[in-house]
């Protein structure tokens, strides 16, 4: 199935593992043939604890690392983080939320370019402010400009 | 004795290969590892991980 196919159904405790195995297969596969490191992958449950927790690396041989780490409160059916950082060159995509952090407590966007954040002259961070990212859109972006 | 019975159901349950099973206590390190220094990350997993689990399944990030 392509990737622009996928069903974006809304992520929640019933369809988080569903979601995250087809995300997982679909990375491997834009990936497939070019991976020179592969960790993490498989979504870790705790059957007495109410979190899922998702976390991926892949670092292609052309450059580009994906890192992927989610972590889902399964009782209140909401993320607690994710984080999807995309690093090609000295430039990096950080596509982030953190509820916890109160400054930025929406989803957002950090850019880093020649290995520096993108900042306004008083140096401070420009987070763009973004909505949240579903899996298969940050796939849709990977397969887009990085594979 | 309720420890025992729930392992020896859990050897009857299918278990997903892309799914890991992680014991409370490596779940807990990896993530305080992971996040050392976001203390307001961690006390709000861990308040998550232990809403409506019982007294001795309670696991501490901080």
């Amino acid at each position: 199935m392509l990737i622009s196919e996928l069903k974006k159904e809304t992520v929640t405790s019933y369809n988080f593992v569903e979601i995250f195995c087809v995300f997982e297969n679909c990375l491997n596969n834009l990936f497939q043939g070019q991976t020179e490191l592969l960790q993490g992958g498989r979504i870790r449950v705790n059957k007495s604890l109410n979190i899922f927790h998702y976390e991926k690396m892949i670092k292609s041989k052309g450059n580009v690392t994906v890192e992927v780490d989610i972590i889902y409160n399964k009782v209140k059916d909401d993320y607690l983080y994710y984080s999807y950082n995309i690093i090609f060159d000295s430039n990096k995509l950080l596509l982030h939320y953190e509820p916890s952090h109160k400054e930025n407590f929406q989803p957002h966007i950090n850019i880093y370019t020649n290995n520096t954040e993108f900042q306004n002259s008083k140096g401070e961070s420009i987070h763009i402010l973004s909505h949240m990212y579903h899996p298969f859109e940050i796939l849709l972006i990977i397969k887009r400009y990085f594979v | 004795m309720k420890k025992l019975i729930d392992k020896i159901i859990s050897l009857w349950e299918p278990i997903d290969k892309r799914v890991l099973v992680v014991s409370n206590e490596e779940f807990a390190e990896n993530l305080k590892k992971k996040f050392k220094g976001k203390t307001e990350l961690l006390k709000s997993i861990e308040k998550a991980m232990n809403s409506n689990v019982k007294k001795n399944n309670y696991i501490s990030l901080m």
